[in-house]
């Protein structure tokens, strides 16, 4: 699963911590979303559409 | 969680429960065999009794930390505890196989507990740099 996560995060200037505790995780877990070396659980993942005001679908793309 | 310490991810009153009831039981050990009490006494099975309650505690406290952490370091550890669950299954029943060879034969007590402790270390530093 590919995401975006990185570049929204970058576009805010947030650093990797700051994400991971407005996420309520770990700065490890942010680094590990946005290498795409883990995929986050279906509410982490509303959260974080949440809080960048767009949806599921717009951040995480599935793998052709 | 720390890249260099896999156990960084409990709190120091974590470690420092843990600790206290490890000193605890083999503090308990040590009184046992310096009474010389006899095996079946009502005071020694107290204090095989009280090791136990201790052993219950920890397992108490190390499912409660591990429901504190985050999705992924929650999925980490429990990855690391299936690896040490089989890993050490397949110790204990393999040295079982190779003491029926003619190795010595090894009292698994309270050395399965230290095995699998082990064995979640290793476990969770394999299963860390997956994810790193």
């Amino acid at each position: 699963m590919n995401n975006r996560v990185r570049e929204l995060r970058t576009g805010r200037g947030w650093s990797q911590g700051e994400l991971g505790s407005r996420l309520g995780v770990s700065r490890q877990t942010v680094n590990a979303i946005e290498t795409g070396k883990y995929d986050p659980s279906l509410p982490l993942a509303f959260r974080i559409a949440r809080l960048f005001e767009q949806r599921i679908e717009e951040i995480f793309i599935p793998e052709a | 969680m720390n890249r260099k310490n896999p156990f960084a991810c409990y709190d120091r009153a974590f470690m420092a429960r843990v600790l206290a009831a490890a000193i605890a039981m083999v503090l308990l050990s040590f009184i046992s065999k310096w009474l010389g009490l006899e095996r079946g006494s009502a005071l020694r099975i107290t204090f095989g009794v009280m090791q136990a309650a201790l052993l219950g505690y920890l397992i108490g406290i190390t499912i409660y930390s591990l429901r504190k952490l985050d999705e992924l370091q929650y999925r980490i550890q429990l990855e690391a505890v299936a690896f040490a669950f089989a890993a050490s299954a397949i110790v204990i029943a393999g040295w079982g196989f190779m003491t029926k060879a003619g190795l010595p034969a090894v009292q698994w007590g309270p050395e399965t507990w230290m095995l699998m402790v082990l064995l979640w270390a290793l476990g969770l530093w394999l299963v860390r740099r997956r994810y790193q």
